[in-house]
């Protein structure tokens, strides 16, 4: 309880949080507000916004509807940005609470292999993955994960090795508990809520990273999102630019929401630590 | 100086292990595709027979197993070969070679103008946090650094280039304009204007917040408390004390956003049509061309060890703690 | 005698806080006077020295008055009073060299270009016994010892020559011996420069050795202000002798012990 009132007294967290609700309404609620495929031609070609009433943000060069585009765009992108995240702080809490807890060569080895994650671009890995299996939602949730779980996995590391060194591990040591067990039953909760904070950040970066892959025409081809939006509008930019600005926009509120709940996160998990 | 080359040395080499994971790791990556350049070229060609596809195959080692052309492919490595583009029909290192500088003017110059302007600003709202001044920047600066980086490239274009036609939309210079020299640097400086801005805007913003959250934290510390027991003039409490301190981390993630960088010049060259590195990346994936893919991620590795092992060199300079011995990770 | 510095209702409140953290405290300093402060944790030394400093945190309601009736005028941080605080560790910049960290308060206030403020810097560094100081004025905090960045950080506290310095558990955190050289140096600087000094401290038999004065404070009050001597021999608040009968069963001093009933 008193965690919420913490959050609630961040204006920021507020904001985001509001942000995100608003925009997980719109994408539960695409299929009911806009019925249908978005991406089938709904009416005249290159309909300027606010012109016709069936079509308030107008239509796109095949005559899409922008707006069913704009809303079922919301599910691609929350989808995407959420999953991969979840997959990324699964696989680094899981590779850094590890090799925290192994030490020695096994430490050794999967920070060498944090390393080579880390010096390798996110986007051009994410590029070869989605290039070698198929461009559908899940590969592109796991491409993008490729490139996000290192930060996790050196945090929950540096978590677990200070926690390590506590007392209450070392009298689990003494009750005889495996050392896995303590790790998942001790260890893992306290690394958690950092690595929580973290998560909105690279929810943020997958996000960015969803839409420029699709931008670059390497996401799903059967799904709308604002990235294949953006692009889609580039070949008419001089006419009508606005196809291109439109979902740039929801993208950047999208992103925007994110951090500013991240950043009640985090300053909830300051009060906490202060407290 | 000793102290330095040491750690040149030491870095270099514990970079080999990491760099050979890399190449391991992307190599069976790309050997799990289903389908090799001899397709994708078969398929651009029309169609061959199964001896040409045979010969072909054969002519790019394609016929041995998997663990032979990854030892193969480690040993021309090491020769700084990175073997040939099917897709080109051109030797991987030149083609390489030939699109790395268009692409270190991008990025050298969107981290330089980020790196000063973001410290810069992070100053300005760092020196007083809670201010007004600090809460428009912080603002500011979260709402930047939301914006993706291809679609501000779009919305520059879109301002300076299609509307104002101040600079040109797209490419890395006039084509056969004939210039040289002094001439030819202004011009591609001319058509850099933008794409640098889209990605420069947006890294300023990451300096930036980076830079007020480190000061903000230094405010606290114990020796800035002291500072102003001094009574010594707020600018060099601010510069010299808590700036000078704030700056470090920030160093340090300069070196982390290689990576990070390099990757989104790639939809930046793209935007922009400049014939770059990561425009290169873009067209091997299109051309189903997994050497040159293979050889784009290993040069990009390298280079960022590279700019790690610089700001490595830097942060020894800034920060004096850093022995011989222990070097900030 | 005109008083150095002069206290009157002085009280604090943090933001957010009911209870003061100061409550109407009024004292006097002479000048070149010696002032031990001594209380439990929490008592509220640390937040008279800060007020005195200016160095209140945004949002603390301070009321009452300090005046500095010899300097006819309020005082400048570093110009007429220096401080040093209790962890040596953690006062110094850790990245700027010791030479300008001792210069800068001199650079500032004793209108001495760097040159001159470097020299007189040496001059302080050997002053507070820093072995080899022109090696010392180039090194950084980290090259140290915690007793040795004490003096150091003594040393930039006094450079611009202050009547008063403020040391707020300035020997807390060091073992025994180099206390005692911290305190000796604290006595020769006092007597050489005439210089005031307020200490701050838990330890009562160090206040009683070293200060012309004690002020005990007791949940944000001061209750009691005598002359050392008579302040350990004939204590008159209760809460001084109950202070005083905890030091004689911590470490059974006999030259106090003599004295309590
Ligand atoms: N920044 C602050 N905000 C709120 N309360 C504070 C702050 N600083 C100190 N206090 C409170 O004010 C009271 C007095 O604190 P102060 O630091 O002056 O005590 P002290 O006598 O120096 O103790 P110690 O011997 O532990 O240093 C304490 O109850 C403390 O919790
Ligand atoms: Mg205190």
């Amino acid at each position: 309880m008193s965690a919420v009132r913490r959050f609630i007294g961040s204006p920021e967290g507020v904001i985001g949080a509001l942000l995100l609700l608003v925009l997980a309404a719109i994408a539960l609620l695409a299929p009911l507000l806009f019925p249908g495929d978005p991406l089938r031609i709904a009416g005249r070609p290159l309909l300027v916004p606010f012109a016709d009433p069936a079509f308030p943000l107008g239509t796109d060069r095949l005559g899409r509807n922008v707006l069913a585009g704009l809303v079922h765009g919301a599910r691609a992108s929350l989808l995407v940005g959420i999953a991969a995240a979840l997959v990324a702080v699964a696989i680094g809490a899981i590779i850094g609470t590890l090799a925290g807890f192994a030490g020695g060569l096994v430490d050794e080895a999967l920070m060498r292999v944090v390393d080579a994650f880390q010096i390798v671009p996110g986007f051009l890995l994410a590029l070869a993955f989605v290039s070698v299996a198929q461009p559908t939602l899940p590969v592109v949730i796991f491409a993008i994960a490729l490139g996000a779980w290192t930060g996790p996995a050196r945090l929950a590391r540096a978590e677990v090795l200070s926690i390590r060194e506590r007392d209450y591990v070392a009298s689990a040591r003494i009750i005889g508990m495996h050392p896995l067990e303590i790790a998942l039953r001790e260890v893992l909760p306290n690394a958690i809520p950092p690595v929580l904070a973290l998560s909105a950040v690279i929810v943020a970066g997958a996000v960015l990273t969803e839409a420029a892959l699709s931008f670059l025409g390497l996401g799903d081809p059967n799904i709308v999102t604002w990235g294949s939006m953006i692009a889609e509008g580039r070949s008419v930019l001089r006419s009508a630019p606005y196809l291109s600005i439109v979902p740039g926009l929801a993208l950047v509120a999208t992103v925007i929401g994110v951090y500013l709940f991240g950043e009640g996160l985090a300053t909830m998990l300051a009060r906490r630590d202060r407290a | 100086m000793n102290r330095a080359l040491r750690l040149v040395g030491r870095r270099a080499i514990s970079s080999i292990p990491v760099l050979l994971i890399v190449v391991v790791g992307t190599f069976f990556l790309l050997e799990s595709a289903s389908g090799d350049a001899v397709d994708a070229y078969l398929v651009s060609i029309g169609g061959g027979d199964a001896a040409l596809v045979a010969q072909l195959r054969q002519s790019y080692g394609l016929d041995q197993s998997a663990l032979s052309r990854l030892w193969l492919y480690l040993g021309s490595l090491l020769r700084f070969d990175l073997g040939w583009s099917v897709g080109f029909n051109r030797p991987i290192a030149g083609l390489i070679l030939e699109r790395l500088p268009n692409t270190l003017y991008l990025m050298g110059s969107a981290t330089a103008l980020s790196f000063v302007f973001g410290t810069l600003l992070g100053i300005v709202a760092g020196a007083k946090p809670g201010s007004l001044r600090d809460r428009v920047l912080s603002i500011g600066s979260l709402a930047l650094y939301a914006v993706p980086s291809f679609w501000l490239g779009l919305v520059l274009s879109i301002t300076f280039a299609v509307q104002l036609r101040w600079f040109p939309t797209s490419g890395i210079e006039t084509i056969a304009s004939g210039k040289e020299g002094l001439d030819r640097a202004l011009d591609i400086a001319r058509h850099l204007v933008l794409p640098v801005s889209a990605l420069a805007l947006i890294y300023l913003a990451l300096f930036l917040r980076l830079m007020r959250a480190g000061m903000a934290e230094i405010w606290r510390l114990d020796f800035v408390r002291a500072a102003r027991a001094k009574g010594l003039a707020p600018s060099r409490i601010v510069l010299r004390h808590v700036a000078r301190n704030a700056l470090l981390p920030v160093v340090t993630m300069l070196g982390l956003q290689a990576a990070s960088m390099l990757g989104g010049s790639v939809v930046i060259e793209s935007v922009f049509a400049i014939p770059g590195f990561g425009r290169l990346a873009q067209e091997a994936v299109g051309l189903r061309d997994a050497p040159l893919l293979m050889g784009i991620i290993v040069v990009s590795a390298l280079l960022v060890i590279c700019v790690n092992i610089v700001i490595d060199l830097i942060y020894v300079l800034l920060d004096p703690r850093v022995g011989a011995s222990e070097v900030s990770s | 005698m005109t008083a150095l510095l002069h206290l009157t209702e002085l009280s604090v409140t943090y933001p957010r806080q009911a209870e003061p953290a100061l409550d109407a405290v009024s004292l006097d300093i002479a000048p070149g006077e010696k002032l031990a402060i001594i209380g439990e944790s929490g008592s509220g030394k640390s937040t008279l020295a800060l007020a005195l400093a200016g160095l209140l945190p945004r949002g603390a309601r301070l009321s009452g008055n300090i005046t500095w009736p010899s300097l006819g005028r309020s005082a400048r941080a570093g110009a007429d009073f220096g401080m040093v605080f209790q962890d040596p560790g953690a006062s110094l910049n850790p990245v700027l060299r010791i030479g300008e960290q001792v210069a800068e308060a001199a650079q500032r206030h004793l209108g001495l270009d760097w040159e001159k403020a470097g020299i007189l810097a040496l001059e302080l560094l050997g002053r507070v016994r820093i072995p080899d100081p022109e090696l010392a004025m180039r090194a950084y905090p980290h090259q140290f010892s915690g007793g040795q960045r004490q003096r150091i950080a003594i040393a930039a506290a006094i450079a611009a020559r202050p009547r008063l310095l403020i040391a707020d558990e300035a020997t807390s955190a060091l073992d025994v011996l180099v206390q005692a050289e911290i305190v000796a140096l604290f006595r020769d600087l006092c007597a050489a420069d005439g210089m005031a000094l307020i200490l701050i401290t838990h330890d009562i038999a160090l206040a009683a050795s070293l200060a012309d004065r004690i002020a005990v404070m007791h949940q944000a009050r001061l209750v009691e202000l005598a002359p050392a001597l008579q302040l350990v021999e004939t204590p008159q608040a209760d809460y001084t002798r109950h202070l005083l009968g905890t030091h004689i069963d911590l470490t059974d001093t006999p030259r106090i012990g003599r004295t309590v009933p």
